[in-house]
């Protein structure tokens, strides 16, 4: 079985506080136009999203142009989506994985997920997640094993 | 389920220098990120080549740049995330 380990991401915040992500870095593809963007491994979302900066910003795609997706319930309230088909290539250059991911985006600016997540729906249906969070060796803090069902 | 798949800008290369994203990627995790906290920011061969609130004016900071190799874009969270 082929399997992928990445260190959990530590970020500080200007707090002082430190946390630890299960961030996984990727090239996305949306249209055939290909940029690398980190995504957030989160096993508590349905699906998988994408912020309205990175759709619009980068991609030069409008939400409000994509077809309809359902609407989604968030932390932050309801917001309306729009859904667009990507490719996700991770893993070493000479042992990659690629995915064909279906990506919700916000159509409701202040409602949305802020960073890119990858959710359950598919991801999670295609890989087992083995977090290992307590994994401490060689300057390490943790780290996350992605295994191809 | 409809899925939009279209083509908004010129096609790019194909990306498969996934070595190199994950060096960037890496070199980020050990790197103190507070004083990006709210920005998008963006890294290529472990340097953070410019940072903004703005996605749009970030890429237009990159595209003056003039870069040959894509740089990773992380939006950096000001706080902390809840899923």
């Amino acid at each position: 079985m082929r399997s992928l380990a990445v260190s959990f991401t530590r970020i500080s915040f200007p707090n002082g506080r430190v946390r630890r992500y299960p961030i996984l870095p990727v090239v996305l593809n949306l249209g055939g136009v290909e940029h690398r963007v980190d995504m957030l491994l989160d096993s508590g979302s349905d699906y998988s999203f994408l912020p309205r900066g990175i759709v619009q910003g980068v991609f030069g795609m409008h939400p409000e142009d994509l077809p309809s997706g359902e609407n989604h319930q968030g932390l932050g309230g309801l917001f309306r989506t729009g859904v667009v088909e990507g490719v996700i290539r991770f893993g070493t250059t000479r042992d990659l994985f690629e995915e064909t991911i279906p990506f919700f985006v916000s159509r409701d600016a202040a409602v949305e997920p802020g960073v890119a997540v990858l959710g359950r729906e598919p991801f999670f249906d295609r890989f087992r997640v083995d977090f290992r969070m307590g994994y401490r060796k060689r300057g390490v803090e943790g780290k996350f094993i992605l295994y191809r069902d | 389920m409809h899925l939009c798949y279209i083509s908004p800008l010129t096609k790019t290369k194909r990306d498969t220098d996934l070595d190199a994203m994950n060096r960037d990627h890496e070199w980020l995790s050990r790197t103190d990120l507070a004083p990006f906290a709210g920005k998008w920011i963006a890294v290529l061969e472990q340097k953070i080549l410019a940072s903004d609130v703005d996605i749009e004016a970030l890429m237009k900071k990159l595209e003056a740049l003039g870069l040959r190799g894509k740089p990773l874009l992380v939006k950096v969270p000001a706080h902390p995330i809840v899923g």
